[in-house]
């Protein structure tokens, strides 16, 4: 559905996104990870036309984006402020979205907002920062685009209403086949609701992988060794020292988990668990510092 | 009623089929008893919809759940566990999974065979009441 | 031009729009209505007056079109730097360009938004106008077609100037720097002239100057931006044709440069880096001749002084404009 090719953006004579290629179809949940500073908002700006790349292109089902606007009657951008409706009431967003986007629901907009209890005459402006989140998402679930771009969309939010936001999110792939790029810090919420991970780094795509892949690809140790730690083998590429307390050595193994796990049974280790991977892990090991023992 | 723990080990969908399992071996789920829509799963345990199809499509696979075509999907007759060889087998290697472990923590098969008599005991209680 | 969701979305964002109608209103009538409101006494000897000089003599002594064209500036220059300036921060500007638009259609909607309303205003005020002047004791002197040609005059010189102020828009990063330069691009041509002028005459006298020189025509050219004409008081050879290619030609280009917006560049002074060599140029130039002019004017010694100052300047504009091209403004 969306086919990013081999985006280049400069910015300041910087290169902020370096041959950014991906796809994604439809009813896909995507999350795009990266530190702070690696081009994910640029990223999805160029995504939705605002800003144009140096080079490549963003089609939308075969079209460019750039070139036919059109196709963007079924993508919707929500920044993580949604500061640009600051002055509108819902009512009003509503029906300035509504000429916008053919098939904007307003019968959703309206048994959504009263699920919520949320105001629709009071101007944007004046809701609490959940509030706010909520509404964004109601409008944006509202207009029946197919693929909806978040920029941190729970950030600074309580715990209730992000399970609200984060269950409506996922109910409405559910539903609606939806796609979703989610840029986020909070990896524990991707690691339940996301298909696929992209994680940027330096302007590039680091890591591009599927949940279920990093469940299958990726094994995480606690290892204590009986006598010295053996060099050779943690210095395997496929091997990354996750940390290490005293002579505990938590380790994280790419590819060949099984294979990997025996050579370090062999070595008779006097501790072996085996803990879950978490996104965060990954995280670490593709974009930190580049850490092997 | 489902709870997904993100601490553990096992994958998301392999803790929904677990739990689903447990829920109608207790009795909490009964046999012809409406489960919720994937949509609806997914929303009440914040987990991705394609998870939780892949966890309610290995559920019919080996026959504890059924979708009944424009009704929804439902618990199935649990008469007797089916015996399938495949699922004999992979039941199988995590046992041996578990003998490894257990050599390694040191730990014998008096205790093993305890600690097993003490879960079978803790389920039959269940679908006893 | 008359996309429903965009005129939704600029009528929302440009809140004070029905004060157009309300200031073209006062604008055209306010001096008519004076005359008319006036004491008995005061109105039969302004008849008598009138009168005896000729019909188009009230027309001339009341007319306002000077008074409302100030006025509407004034309210056009805070329209056309809410529709483009200030867009550019606070994610309004992403909000617009992630529409299913193309960019073009954005700024002329943009566009004919003011333009419709100006005109609106002006023909209503217009009308209220001339039944004012056909009610009144001086409805005698009733002509329409001088009614008609004032809110032509109005209409064509505002429009004039709205678009140099939205083209200004489409090349500057923020309100205050599309402000500053719509002004200064619409009096800069005299200025300039002003500034060239010294130059020569302090270099080469002012008595070799005047003689070799067409001044009429020189100055009709640098005179080249309507509303300056205007303010000029050159409007009896008044022509609608120059006016009108003016605006479309600001209209034509600002719609070329808003599709190549770059808005990675909001904040900053200008939008397009390829403009800054030629700002760059062009400040450090009239900087340098400003700085000639102080000198002189300051110590009144000639030509060594106004090279003193011609270099102080043009220096310091010079590396001024390095730093402030670089700076991201917040307005």
């Amino acid at each position: 559905m969306l086919n990013v090719k081999q985006i280049t953006k400069m910015i300041d004579n910087r290169m902020i996104l370096d041959k950014v290629s991906f796809q994604v179809s439809a009813g896909v949940i995507v999350g795009l990870v990266g530190r702070n500073g690696t081009g994910k908002t640029t990223l999805l700006r160029t995504i939705m036309g605002i800003l144009d790349p140096e080079g490549g292109t963003i089609e939308f089902e075969g079209k460019s984006v750039h070139n036919f606007p059109e196709t963007k009657q079924q993508m919707l951008y929500v920044p993580d402020s949604p500061e640009a409706i600051h002055m509108y009431t819902p009512d009003e967003c509503a029906r300035l979205y509504q000429a916008i986007y053919p098939k904007f629901d307003h019968n959703n907009y309206e048994t959504l907002m009263e699920r919520f209890e949320l105001p629709r005459r009071k101007k944007i402006r004046t809701f609490s920062k959940g509030m706010k989140a909520l509404v964004s998402l109601i409008l944006a679930f509202s207009t029946r685009v197919s693929l909806i771009l978040l920029d941190e969309p729970t950030n600074g939010i309580d715990p209730i209403v992000k399970k609200q936001v984060l269950s409506m999110i996922v109910e409405e792939s559910a539903e609606r086949q939806v796609s979703f790029i989610i840029s986020t810090h909070q990896l524990e919420e991707l690691e339940r609701i996301a298909d696929q991970i992209i994680m940027m780094k330096n302007g590039g795509v680091e890591v591009q992988t599927s949940i279920m892949d990093t469940e299958e690809r990726f094994a995480k140790v606690q290892v204590v060794f009986s006598g010295e730690a053996p060099q050779e083998l943690l210095n395997l590429p496929r091997i990354y020292l996750l940390g290490q307390v005293g002579r505990v050595y938590t380790l994280l193994i790419e590819d060949e988990t099984d294979k990997t796990l025996n050579e370090i049974k062999e070595v008779k280790p006097l501790l072996l668990e085996k803990l879950p991977v978490d996104l965060e892990d990954l995280f670490i090991m593709k974009l930190g510092g580049g850490k092997h023992v | 009623m489902i709870v997904i723990n993100e601490r553990s080990p096992s994958p998301i969908y392999e803790q929904i089929i677990q739990q689903i399992k447990e829920l109608i071996l207790r009795g909490v789920l009964l046999e012809g008893e409406k489960l919720p829509s994937v949509r609806e799963m997914s929303g009440l345990i914040v987990v991705n919809p394609n998870t939780v199809s892949k966890a309610y499509q290995e559920l019919e696979r080996q026959g504890v759940i059924e979708t009944l075509r424009g009704k929804g999907t439902f618990v199935a007759k649990q008469q007797s566990p089916r015996m399938e060889k495949e699922r004999m087998q992979k039941f199988r290697e995590a046992l041996k999974q578990v003998a490894i472990e257990a050599t390694y923590l040191g730990i014998d098969s008096a205790q093993l065979q305890k600690w097993l008599e003490e879960y079978m005991m803790e389920l039959r209680g269940g679908t006893d009441a | 031009m008359f996309n429903k969701a965009l005129w939704i979305k600029e009528w929302k964002q440009n809140g004070l729009l029905w004060l157009m109608p309300i200031l073209a209103f006062f604008g055209v009538t306010s001096t008519r209505l004076s005359y008319v409101m006036d004491s008995e006494n005061s109105k039969l000897m302004n008849l008598k007056m009138f009168q005896e000089q000729g019909a188009d003599s009230f027309y001339l002594a009341t007319n306002n079109t000077y008074g409302t064209i100030i006025m509407l500036v004034v309210f056009l220059c805070w329209l056309g730097v809410n529709q483009i300036g200030a867009e550019r921060k606070n994610l309004m500007n992403d909000f617009t360009f992630s529409l299913p638009y193309k960019r073009w259609e954005i700024y002329l909607n943009k566009f004919t938004v003011g333009f419709v309303t100006l005109a609106a205003s002006l023909v209503i005020a217009t009308i209220i106008d001339m039944a004012i002047v056909l009610f009144s004791p001086f409805g005698m002197f009733f002509s329409p077609s001088i009614h008609i040609y004032e809110a032509v005059v109005c209409l064509s010189i505002l429009t004039a100037f709205y678009s140099s102020l939205l083209l200004v828009g489409t090349m500057t990063g923020g309100s205050s720097m599309q402000l500053l330069l719509t002004i200064i691009f619409n009096l800069f041509p005299v200025l300039f002239a002003g500034l060239v002028l010294y130059f020569v005459e302090v270099n080469f006298g002012a008595e070799n100057f005047l003689p070799n020189m067409d001044f009429g025509n020189m100055f009709m050219m640098l005179y080249s931006t309507p509303f300056l004409m205007y303010l000029g008081h050159i409007y009896p050879e008044f022509s609608v044709i120059p006016v009108i290619l003016y605006s479309v030609v600001c209209l034509g280009l600002g719609t070329f440069l808003y599709n190549r917006s770059k808005l990675e560049n909001n904040g900053k002074m200008l939008l397009f880096a390829k403009l800054e060599t030629i700002f760059h140029f062009g400040v450090t130039i009239c900087f340098a001749l400003l700085g000639g002019m102080f000198a002189v004017v300051v110590s009144e010694e000639t030509i060594l002084h106004y090279y003193i100052g011609f270099i102080i300047f043009g220096l310091l504009a010079f590396f001024g404009f390095n730093y402030i091209k670089k700076v991201r403004f917040k307005g």
